[in-house]
């Protein structure tokens, strides 16, 4: 991959320009470093590539070994793991539920307990999701509990 | 649950359900010619379990295994509360026993007042297990839903100083 670096005084923000043939893992992984350090994560809608604003995900979730960032208003495909995902976003807005999913604590509506330790979220999406009784715990030390 | 559970829990079931016949059999085996006319259960006067009474316990020992994998199945009911499938899994259990009552004559159905023991006794237990169920996870609820209100609020108020920094 050639790297040309343009130094101007001029410029106010620094600005990223990706010229190739197609958006490689390589590409997209390099975006999401570039992201993580503006608080984005990086997705792929329509084989568009999306940056993400960490406040604006409401959850990640795997179906069938692939990897959805959910918003309020369209759902992202991403190549970064579930445990690259959670390095990227902040520990403290975010927490694992469950083997297969990444929560926004601020997005969460509502919450139900269940008898067997498992807690059900409702998320400002509608959505609901499963917080296992492994990370219930986490969760409960997150919200002060 | 998994398909696989459903004959292992049968057998538990079934297990279990000869337990309680003989346990009555042998308590009340000085009645056992009352017995004999009330339930086909009781056949052999307190002597043992018939084999028609054995295929009929198996039978219904495999309809409640049968339930038991539909509502504890993930992949069906993958958002029910499990106060909700343990409600909906004592109905069904009334509802299949009822039936094989009915349909194998081991209850008195002229007999009102077996009637009434048998309501009361189910719906007391049923109700009163649920109110404390409901109870114990509606304050956890509270508690989860408080906790979240005062994370949230302090997160708007650490966005609104620094904003205003």
């Amino acid at each position: 991959m050639k790297i040309h670096i343009i130094q101007d005084e001029n410029v106010t923000e620094p600005e990223v320009t990706v010229v190739c043939r197609e958006i490689s893992e390589d590409i997209r992984r390099l975006l999401d470093a570039a992201g993580h350090k503006e608080n984005r994560l990086t997705g792929t809608m329509d084989g568009q590539v999306f940056l993400l604003r960490h406040e604006d995900v409401i959850y990640i979730d795997t179906a069938d070994k692939r990897m959805f960032i959910y918003t309020r208003e369209q759902v992202y495909e991403t190549p970064l793991r579930l445990y690259e995902l959670e390095e990227q976003l902040p520990q403290a807005d975010f927490f694992r539920a469950n083997k297969s999913c990444i929560v926004g604590i601020r997005h969460i509506r509502s919450i139900k307990a269940d008898i067997d330790g498992r807690l059900l979220l409702t998320m400002d999406s509608g959505d609901k999701l499963w917080v296992s009784r492994q990370y219930a715990a986490d969760f409960r030390k997150k919200i002060g509990m | 649950m998994n398909r696989k559970q459903i004959i292992p829990f049968t057998c538990e079931t079934f297990v279990l359900s000869l337990l309680f016949v003989s346990a009555f059999n042998f308590v009340l085996r000085g009645q056992s010619e009352d017995l004999r006319q009330i339930s086909e259960l009781f056949a052999l006067c307190g002597e043992g379990i018939s084999f028609a009474a054995l295929g009929e316990l198996l039978l219904l020992s495999f309809l409640i295994a049968a339930v038991r994998y539909l509502l504890f199945s993930e992949k069906r009911f993958k958002n029910m509360l499990t106060q909700t499938r343990i409600t909906l899994m004592l109905m069904s259990v009334f509802f299949l026993a009822g039936i094989c009552s009915a349909v194998f004559h081991w209850f008195p159905f002229r007999m009102w007042q077996a009637w009434l023991g048998f309501f009361l006794s189910f719906s007391v237990g049923t109700a009163v297990s649920f109110a404390v169920m409901t109870i114990k996870t509606d304050m956890e609820s509270k508690q989860y839903q408080d906790k979240l209100d005062m994370f949230r609020q302090g997160n708007h108020e650490d966005e609104d100083s620094v904003k205003g920094a």
